[in-house]
């Protein structure tokens, strides 16, 4: 397997490692949040908001601009 | 709410200045520093400087001190400075939410429009530069307003819970890094060793790719702010 696939292996074990953790914390009685729950954990506070609002700008940034 | 007097800032400064370096030391904050080095190494001077002035903004805001408000719940406390935990109680991100319930329509209609005008840009050009941090700094000053004067206890969620998705994260993360350094340089893409930039370029190589990321991207962002 040449490294190009191992890599793009890493790249779509990931998501689906998500997925499994998403299932995992729909299971009645979880200790696992969803990401939801998370996401919002994080946004409560100013620094956690701020910091992702940031982290989306950085993407847009990333994708787009010089 | 009325502004601090001169004095009262001056006299505010220097404990600021003492808890800085201690509120550095923050998974977030650290977080942007880390990247800030990576983007630096990476050549990326521009974005660098935007990761590190955010990591430090955030700091110096967790180091300033604030008076608890009369419903301040939890907080920390700490060499006589109230630190509140500033959060979003049920009924203020219900409010948002419902606000941004009602604004739906003309937001996608403002993104349509938006993605279809800026997907026609030239990727890293000056005018796609300018158009995308635009909604960029608007979404960050926003989030700062907002998140200015709300407070609320927080959800508490379990540590093992929260670990399952930080090690998910960081693995990814580190996926992502490892992929970085194997290229011949930092700043050369890879076939051997793609990064998700490099994989993203097909995509966004065309006018309506760019678009259609530019939409999604932009409805992450609304995503977000509903949170």
């Amino acid at each position: 397997m040449s490294s190009h696939n191992i890599t793009l292996v890493g790249y779509l074990l990931f998501p689906a490692l998500g997925i499994g953790l998403t299932a995992l914390a729909h299971r009645p009685g979880s200790r696992v949040p969803t990401l939801g729950a998370l996401s919002t954990r994080i946004m409560h506070g100013r620094t956690g908001r701020i910091a992702v609002v940031a982290w989306w700008a950085w993407l847009g940034l990333h994708l787009f601009s010089k | 709410m009325a502004a601090p007097a001169p004095n009262a800032r001056r006299a505010a400064f220097a404990p600021s200045l003492w808890q800085f370096p201690r509120r550095l030391v923050h998974p977030l904050i650290l977080t942007f520093l880390t990247a800030a080095l990576f983007s630096y190494l990476a050549a990326d001077t521009v974005r660098a400087a935007c990761l590190l002035a955010v990591g430090l903004a955030l700091a110096w805001d967790r180091a300033r001190p604030r008076a608890p408000l009369p419903s301040s719940g939890a907080g920390e406390r700490g060499r006589g400075i109230s630190h509140p935990v500033t959060g979003f109680s049920n009924e203020s991100a219900e409010q948002r939410r419902a606000a941004m319930g009602r604004l739906l329509v003309p937001a996608v209609i403002a993104a349509v429009a938006y993605s279809s005008i800026v997907g026609w840009l030239q990727r890293y050009s000056w005018p796609a530069t300018i158009s995308v941090a635009i909604p960029c700094a608007f979404a960050v000053l926003i989030a700062w307003r907002v998140s200015a004067d709300s407070q609320a206890e927080p959800e508490r969620l379990t540590r093992a819970g929260i670990a399952a998705w930080a090690v998910l994260v960081a693995g990814a993360s580190i996926w992502e890094v490892t992929a970085l350094f194997l290229q011949p340089a930092l700043s050369t893409d890879s076939y051997a060793h793609p990064t998700l930039s490099y994989l993203a370029n097909p995509v966004l190589a065309s006018a309506p790719g760019r678009s259609v990321v530019l939409f999604l991207w932009l409805a992450f962002g609304w995503h977000l702010a509903r949170r």
